[in-house]
């Protein structure tokens, strides 16, 4: 869920360029070939921002389908970021859609009561009313306290009713679909998002299915946290990087979507079986401690771009974690042991208090079989607490970290104001920032 | 930095969407060539209507009224008011009244023309009563291109 764009622009750019191409593909379907009679600049104008809006507003599921050849250039956070301020613009193409034609056109788009209103314009105006519900109950989730899942349920829905509408909306109006092979071509782009979705709500579900795995452990970890390990049954189960992370469904059939993403957090040597360390943190974390051995489970991963596998020429690592941010360093840091790493490292590990600090005893472990320094940095140091206090400022990473290594590379997870912080320290003292990585633990 | 890369890239998809637009409207309202009519302007032909009215006042309010009820302008404009893709300011110069009430209830050639979701819409127009569509076809014969 990383690397910078920059590192990987030749890959990443030709998936831009593709987005902006799919985008742009049903204007150029319009321009394209014998056009109805013209209907005035703003008429003509409105008519194509329409089109323009809704390309925008369909794609948005294939943004967030997780095709992990696609995301990986780019990571999956600003995929996730990319998704909710582009559906901002297609809101804004399709609201200036409307508003010029009700300014201008007023006649021409007729009542606005459904009762005597053609129905493909009513069609139209549903979707315009959902899709201004999709970005405002999207921007301000928290503020209007909606709950997760819930909240995601209803976004799959009303987001498929609105494009559903829109559709229906242009073949009601029907002018510029007129043309058979201009039909087709518009045909063929509906079908597009029609396996898109089909895609992800059923096949891959299905295949999930047909994977799954049994929770072996359970075991309680310091600082209510959990940690649950894995094993497929029935197959040889997937291979990861250390550092990425999967989507989780327990208790929970994947076609109820109901999964969360978590971080590896056990060896990617260790083939076959899964770990991952969970934090109580909210209604399906807290459920965490009551799973049985037994229990299945099912994975949909790997994905992520925050690992230390893309960087095999690097002389060095720097970890930086704050609470359960340690998650994946920790994957990082038993890989690299069990694969014998000779490299040097560095850890840096913000806690709250000496006593929720997870890992501590293995931390101690892997000191002795990796090149590996550890600082830890305590908000509420125990008295006589000889190492680092407070939090990951840029005064107390100077003291952690006394040189930049040239060359050497950042691993962040953490909390985003841990992680805003850590970042602005590291470019103040010249880490360029393709080579500082973040794992954020919220899908923007 | 990351974010700031996304963002631009929202801006150029915008962009592209707001600059292929503007010239779909352009390509699709290029200046009108030498023998090609002139666009009726908003308004001119309101007082060719005027000038030109022969059918009684009545029939012409009437015709008017059903006009507006049956909301012909989803799809037509009369002096820049309504859908402008297919003004009807100078239908009564170039179709008489059999033909405006052959396209008005897409029947006939109109019927042949037409695509068959706009025939199917304009064939229920001829359940309307017989004097409101002799009303209509009466107000639309005024609509003469104004010298
Ligand atoms: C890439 C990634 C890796 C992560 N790795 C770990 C890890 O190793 N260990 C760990 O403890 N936590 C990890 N998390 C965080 C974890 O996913 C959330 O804490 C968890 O989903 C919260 O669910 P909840 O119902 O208990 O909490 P809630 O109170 O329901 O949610 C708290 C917040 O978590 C986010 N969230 C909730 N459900 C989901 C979901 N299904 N998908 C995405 N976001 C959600 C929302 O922003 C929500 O507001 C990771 C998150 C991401 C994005
Ligand atoms: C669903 C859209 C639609 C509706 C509603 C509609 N029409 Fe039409 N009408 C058309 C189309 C399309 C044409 C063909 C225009 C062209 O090709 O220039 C047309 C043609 C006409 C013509 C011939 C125009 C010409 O210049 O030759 C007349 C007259 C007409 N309509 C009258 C009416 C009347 C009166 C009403 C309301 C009772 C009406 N129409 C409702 C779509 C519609």
């Amino acid at each position: 869920m990383n690397a910078t764009l920059a590192d990987r622009r030749p890959h990443g750019a030709r998936w831009i360029a593709l987005y902006i191409a799919l985008v742009a593909f049903p204007l150029v379907i319009l321009l394209l070939g014998e056009m109805p009679k013209g209907g005035g600049y703003g008429w003509d104008f409105a008519m194509a921002l329409g089109f323009g809006g809704l390309a925008i507003m369909g794609l948005q599921s294939i943004l967030t389908a997780r095709f992990r050849r696609a995301t990986a250039p780019f990571g999956m956070d600003i995929i996730y970021y990319f998704h909710r301020w582009i559906a901002v613009g297609g809101f804004f193409l399709i609201v200036a859609h409307y508003v010029i034609l009700r300014v201008g056109y007023a006649g021409a788009i007729g009542p606005l009561s459904p009762l005597t209103a053609p129905w493909h314009m009513t069609a139209g105006r549903i979707a315009l009313l959902l899709f201004g519900v999709l970005v405002v109950s999207s921007l301000w989730r928290k503020v209007f306290r909606l709950e997760y899942d819930g909240w995601r349920i209803w976004h799959a829905i009303m987001a498929v009713a609105a494009v559903v509408l829109s559709i229906a909306h242009i073949q009601g109006v029907g002018h510029y679909t007129q043309a058979p092979w201009k039909g087709t071509l518009w045909g063929a782009y509906t079908a597009l998002w029609v396996l898109v979705v089909g895609y992800v709500r059923l096949a891959r579900p299905w295949a999930l299915l047909r994977r799954p795995y049994r929770v072996s452990d359970v075991r309680k970890e310091r600082g209510r946290t959990w940690t649950l390990t894995l094993r497929p049954e029935g197959h040889t189960g997937i291979g990861f990087q250390p550092g990425q992370f999967a989507w989780l469904s327990l208790r929970s059939s994947p076609f109820r979507a109901n999964e969360h993403p978590f971080s590896f957090s056990g060896s990617a040597a260790d083939a076959g079986t899964l770990r991952f360390t969970i934090k109580e943190l909210g209604d399906f974390t807290r459920t965490i401690g009551t799973v049985k051995p037994g229990e299945r489970a099912y994975v949909d991963g790997p994905h992520g771009t925050f690992t230390p596998d893309r960087h095999p020429d690097a002389p060095g690592f720097v970890f930086i974690a704050g609470g359960v941010g340690m998650a994946p360093i920790m994957s990082m840091l038993r890989t690299l042991a069990d694969r014998g790493d000779p490299r040097p490292l560095l850890l840096v590990f913000g806690n709250r208090q000496w006593e929720n600090v997870l890992f501590r005893e293995e931390i101690d472990d892997l000191r002795r079989r990796l090149q590996l320094e550890v600082a830890y940095v305590l908000e509420e140091p125990p008295p006589e607490w000889p190492g680092l206090r407070g939090l990951l400022t840029d005064e107390v990473l100077r003291a952690a970290i006394p040189n930049i290594d040239p060359g050497w590379v950042y691993f962040v997870c953490g909390p985003k104001p841990m992680t805003d912080s850590v970042q602005r320290a590291l470019r103040h003292r010249g880490v360029p920032l393709s080579r500082i990585h973040f794992e954020l633990f919220e899908m923007a | 930095m990351r974010e700031r890369i996304a963002r631009a890239i929202c801006m150029l998809t915008i962009g592209v969407v707001v600059a292929l637009s503007l010239l779909f409207a352009s390509v699709h309202n290029e200046p009108p060539t030498e023998n090609a009519p002139l666009p009726p302007e908003k308004g001119a032909s309101v007082a060719g209507v005027a000038a030109s009215a022969v059918a009684a006042p009545v029939d012409l309010a009437k015709g008017k009224s059903v006009y507006a009820a049956q909301k012909c302008s989803s799809c037509h404009s009369i002096a820049g008011d309504g859908n402008p893709r297919y003004p009807l300011d100078s239908v009564g110069s170039h179709l008489n009244r059999e033909d405006l009430l052959a396209w008005t209830t897409g029947t006939g050639a109109a019927a042949d023309i037409l695509p068959p979701g706009i025939v199917r819409r304009k064939q229920r127009y001829r359940s309307l009563p017989q004097d409101n569509l002799d009303a209509l076809v009466s107000y639309l014969s005024t609509l003469k291109a104004s010298k």
